[in-house]
C-alpha cells in the first residue's frame, strides 16, 4: 500500500516536471442564446444566508447561529454579482450593459413582473442575468484526543529504541459549508428564459488537530498536487501573505467559490478561452522540442519543417503539429498528427492530439457562427 | 511519526529537479487586453460611485489615490478624482470609473498541540539552530539530556537534519544520535486581511458604453504564535515505569493506563481550552499600512493592465559560462555595462551570445532590440541546444507578436 502511494507521488512530481505546451483554444457556448449580443445584469438575490459557530468543550457541544441583516445580505449579494459580471467580462461574446435599472429589483421574481409588465423595448439590453445565492457556513472549535507514540532513542553505539504511548488533546479549528448559486440568463423580447444554471460549491478547511501518520499525509500531498495541477493561472485572487495555519475569511471563500461558479455558467452561455496544457512528444529533434516548449512556434516549425523533410521520425511530426497546433494552423496540424500515428498506431499521444484537433474542427462551425452572428466585442 | 526518509526524500529530488535559478526580472511593455478608442485620453474616477458601505478597513481614499497613481505611471490616460468637469463628452470623449471596495479585517486566538522531535548529535543541533533562526514556536529542551525540539512540522528543519545525518553516513559515521519526541502545546494568533475591488470604465462620448469590468481580491494571513511549552515526553516517570519494571519482558512500547493527560500545564485543572492567552503580538501600524497598500495595489493590476498598455516583469535564465564579471553585472541589472563588457570581450561563445541578447532585451526600446535579441538567441542555439536559449526565442517571438496591438495604444500617448 505505501509503495504504491510512493510511486504516484513519484509518477506526479515527474509529471510536474514533464515538458509541456500551454495553448489558449476558443470553445463555443454550450447553448445557442439566439442573437442576444448585449446583456445587463440584474438583482442577486440572497435567499438563504446561515452561519453556525459550534463549540466543544469537555464534550459538551454547543452550537451558537449567527445572524445577517438586510445590509450585510445586500453587501454579500453584491460582492457575488461582481464575480459573475468579471467572468462575464472576460469573454469575446456579449457586451456587457452597465445600467442600475435592473440591480435595483429587489428579487428575480420582481425583474421577471417588471420586464413582463413594462412590456420592454429592446433598448440598451437584449437580455438580463438574475442569481439567487444559497449559503450554509459552519464554523467549529473543538478538540480531538488521540493516541501518540513518543519515540525514545538512546543513541551511542549500543543505542536501544522505545515507544511511549500517551493520549493528548489535539485543539483543531475548521470551517466549512456550501454555496449554491442559481444563474439565469431572461431574454428581455419576448420574455424567455435562455439558460438556467444550479451549481453548489462545498469547502472544508481544517487547522491544528491530530498529525496526519504517514500514509495520509502522502494521500494529503498527492491531492493538494492534484488539485493544483490542473488549475489555471488565475490572475483575480492573489494571495499578499499566506499561511495554512489560517483560515480563509467568510468573504474570501465566497468570492472564490462565486468565481469557480460562474465561469461555469459563462462557459455555458458564451464563447470563452481556455487555457490547456499539452505534452510534448518526449523523443525526437531536442531542438524542435525545446523551441516548441518555449513558445517559439514560428522557429519551430521552420526547423521541425527542415528535420521532417530528411527524416520524418513520428515523435518530431507530432512536435510540429503541436506547433502548428499552437498557431491555429488546425488543417496542416491534422495532416501531421495522421502522419505521426501511421507511424505508430499503438501511441496515445499522437491519437490524443488528432482527437484534439477533430473536435476544433467540429466545433468550428458553431464557433464561427456565434463569434459572428452574435457580435463578438 | 517522525520525518522520514521516504518521505522528505521524493520531495527533496522534486524541489532540486523542477526549480531553476532566475535572474533579476527584466521589465518588458504589454500591450492593455482591450482595445481603447485612442481619442480616448483622459479618464474620470468618480468618488461618489465608488461604493464603500462594505469596506470595513476604509481604504476607499487610498484605492482612489493609487488607482489614479497606478494608471498615470503607464503613461496612457490623464486621470482626475472627481465629477467629469472642463470636458464635453461630445466634442471629446472620457472614460469614467466607478465600482466599489469591499474589505475586512479578522483575527482569532486557539492554543494548538504538536509533536517535536529533540535529537542530539550535529544534525539536532543543526536542525535545532535552523528552527531557532525561523523564530515560530521556537526551540525548547527535553528534560533528558537537554536536547533541542524542534517542531515535527518544520520541514526545513527537518531537511537540515536529513541532510546532516546522510553525510554522517557518508564519512562513516556509526553512532546513532540521542533522539527524544515531545508533545508540546502553543498559544496561537491569527490575523486576516481581505480587500475586494469591482471596477467598471465606461466610454462617455456620442454613445454611452461600458468598456471594462473587472473584479480583484487581495489576501493577507498571518499565523502568529508563542513559544512552546513541552506537555509529554516519551521520558516515563517513576510512577509510570514502576509497574512496567514487574513485566518479565520489557515491552518495546509502553502503554500507560488511557487517560487524556493534561495539555495545557498552566491550568489547575489542565483542561486544555481553559486560560487561552491572548497572544500580545499585533501587527504595528507601518506594517499593517504597507500590507493594505499592498492589497490596494494587487486588486488594481488587473484593471490597470485591461484598459492601459503597462509594464511587466519577466523572469529570465542567465547562461552559465560568460566571464564572472559579466554574470555579476547582469544580476545587478546593470544591462548596459555588462553590454559594452561583453562586445569588448567579442565572446562567440553560446552563452556569451545569449546574455548579450539577454541585454538587448531587458533594455528594448524598438523591435529592432528585439530582432537583435532574438538573432542572438539563435546564434546561441544553433552553436548548443539549450533549453535556455530556446525560450530567449520564445519570449522573443511573443513580444514581436504583441508590438503591433503595442504600437497602436501607444500611438494614443501625450
Amino acid at each position: 500500500m505505501k509503495t504504491r502511494w510512493m510511486w504516484l507521488l513519484a509518477g506526479l512530481f515527474l509529471a510536474s516536471c514533464a515538458p509541456q505546451v500551454k495553448l489558449t483554444v476558443l470553445r463555443p457556448a454550450e447553448i445557442e442564446t439566439g442573437g442576444i449580443t448585449k446583456v445587463a445584469v440584474g438583482p442577486f438575490e440572497v435567499v438563504e444566508l446561515s452561519e453556525a459557530l459550534e463549540t466543544e468543550r469537555n464534550g459538551e457541544w454547543t452550537a451558537r447561529p449567527l445572524e445577517f441583516g438586510p445590509a450585510e445580505k445586500a453587501a454579500l449579494a453584491k460582492q457575488i454579482r461582481a464575480q459573475v459580471i468579471a467572468q462575464l467580462a472576460e469573454t469575446p461574446y456579449f457586451e456587457l450593459v452597465y445600467t442600475d435599472e435592473f440591480e435595483k429589483l429587489a428579487t428575480g421574481a420582481k425583474l421577471e413582473e417588471t420586464i413582463s409588465a413594462a412590456g420592454y423595448k429592446e433598448k440598451e439590453a437584449q437580455a438580463v442575468i438574475a442569481g439567487r445565492v444559497f449559503v450554509s457556513l459552519t464554523k467549529t472549535d473543538g478538540a480531538t484526543p488521540k493516541k501518540v507514540e513518543l519515540e525514545f532513542v538512546s543513541g551511542g553505539k549500543r543505542s536501544f529504541d522505545v515507544s511511549v504511548e500517551k493520549i493528548v488533546w489535539w485543539p483543531y479549528k475548521s470551517m466549512r459549508g456550501n454555496l449554491t448559486l442559481e444563474l439565469k440568463l431572461i431574454r428581455l423580447v419576448p420574455t424567455e428564459v435562455l439558460a438556467v444554471s444550479t451549481q453548489t460549491r462545498t469547502f472544508a478547511q481544517k487547522i491544528g488537530g491530530a498529525p496526519l501518520d504517514l500514509m495520509d499525509q502522502v494521500k494529503k500531498m498527492a491531492q493538494d498536487f492534484q488539485a493544483g495541477a490542473g488549475d489555471a493561472e488565475e490572475e483575480r485572487f492573489s494571495l499578499i501573505e499566506g499561511s495554512s495555519e489560517v483560515l480563509p475569511s467568510f468573504e474570501q471563500t465566497l468570492s472564490s467559490l462565486s468565481g469557480s461558479i460562474a465561469t461555469d455558467f459563462v462557459r455555458k452561455i458564451a464563447v470563452t478561452e481556455t487555457k490547456v496544457a499539452l505534452p510534448l512528444a518526449s523523443g525526437g529533434d531536442q531542438r524542435g522540442k525545446f523551441l516548441v516548449q518555449a513558445g517559439a512556434y514560428q522557429m519551430a516549425i521552420r526547423h521541425l519543417q527542415q528535420v521532417t523533410a530528411q527524416d520524418p521520425k513520428p515523435d518530431d511530426l507530432y512536435n510540429l503539429a503541436l506547433a502548428f497546433e499552437a498557431t491555429g494552423g488546425y488543417g496542416l496540424a491534422q495532416g501531421i498528427y495522421k502522419e505521426a500515428l501511421a507511424q505508430a498506431p499503438e501511441s496515445s499521444l499522437y491519437a490524443m492530439g488528432l482527437g484534439r484537433i477533430e473536435r476544433i474542427l467540429r466545433e468550428k462551425p458553431s464557433l464561427k457562427r456565434q463569434l459572428n452572428t452574435k457580435g463578438a466585442k | 511519526m517522525k520525518p522520514s526518509l521516504s518521505l522528505w526524500l521524493p520531495l527533496a529530488l522534486f524541489v532540486i529537479g523542477c526549480s531553476a535559478a532566475k535572474v533579476p526580472t527584466l521589465e518588458v511593455q504589454r500591450p492593455a487586453k482591450i482595445a481603447l478608442d485612442p481619442k480616448l485620453k483622459t479618464l474620470f474616477i468618480l468618488p461618489d460611485q465608488i461604493d464603500g458601505t462594505n469596506d470595513k478597513l476604509g481604504l476607499k481614499p487610498q484605492v482612489l489615490l493609487a488607482l489614479k497613481a497606478q494608471i498615470e505611471s503607464q503613461g496612457r490616460f490623464r486621470v482626475v478624482i472627481g465629477p467629469v468637469a472642463g470636458i464635453d463628452p461630445n466634442l471629446e470623449p472620457v472614460g469614467v470609473i466607478q465600482g466599489s471596495v469591499t474589505s475586512k479585517e479578522g483575527s482569532e486566538t486557539g492554543q494548538f498541540t504538536e509533536l517535536a522531535t529533540c535529537q542530539g548529535g550535529l544534525g539536532g543541533f543543526a536542525a535545532g539552530a535552523s528552527a531557532a533562526a525561523q523564530g515560530k514556536q521556537g526551540v525548547t529542551l527535553s528534560g533528558w539530556g537537554f536536547l533541542p525540539c524542534r517542531s515535527g512540522n518544520d520541514s526545513t528543519s527537518n531537511m537540515v537534519a536529513l541532510g546532516v545525518g546522510v553525510l554522517g553516513k557518508l564519512a562513516g559515521r556509526e553512532e546513532v544520535d540521542p533522539l527524544v519526541q515531545v508533545v508540546r502545546v502553543y498559544k496561537y494568533k491569527n490575523i486576516n486581511l481581505f480587500a475586494q475591488l469591482d471596477l467598471t470604465l465606461t466610454y462617455l462620448g456620442t454613445e454611452r458604453k461600458t468598456l471594462a469590468l473587472r473584479s480583484d481580491s487581495a489576501n493577507f494571513n498571518r499565523h502568529l504564535v508563542q513559544p512552546a511549552i513541552n506537555v509529554h515526553t516519551s521520558i516515563l516517570t517513576f510512577a509510570e515505569a514502576l509497574p512496567l519494571l514487574a513485566l518479565p519482558v520489557t515491552p518495546v512500547v509502553f502503554r500507560p493506563i488511557g487517560v487524556v493527560e493534561s495539555s495545557n500545564p498552566g491550568h489547575p485543572t489542565g483542561a486544555w481550552f481553559a486560560d487561552r492567552a491572548i497572544v500580545s503580538e499585533e501587527m504595528d501600524k507601518k506594517e499593517k499600512a504597507e500590507v493594505t497598500g499592498a492589497l490596494v495595489a494587487s486588486s488594481l493590476k488587473g484593471f490597470v493592465q485591461m484598459i492601459s498598455p503597462h509594464k511587466q516583469a519577466v523572469a529570465a535564465d542567465i547562461a552559465s559560462g560568460s566571464s564572472a564579471e559579466v554574470e555579476r553585472l547582469l544580476r545587478a541589472g546593470e544591462w548596459t555595462e555588462a553590454r559594452r563588457v561583453l562586445e569588448q570581450e567579442g565572446g562567440e561563445r553560446p552563452a556569451d551570445l545569449y546574455n548579450l541578447g539577454l541585454t538587448y532585451e531587458a533594455t528594448a526600446t524598438s523591435d529592432g532590440d528585439y530582432v537583435q535579441a532574438q538573432d542572438l538567441y539563435k546564434r546561441a542555439l544553433d552553436q548548443e541546444e539549450n533549453p535556455v536559449f530556446a525560450q530567449g526565442i520564445g519570449r522573443m517571438e511573443r513580444r514581436l507578436g504583441e508590438s503591433r496591438t503595442l504600437k497602436l495604444q501607444q500611438e494614443t500617448k501625450g
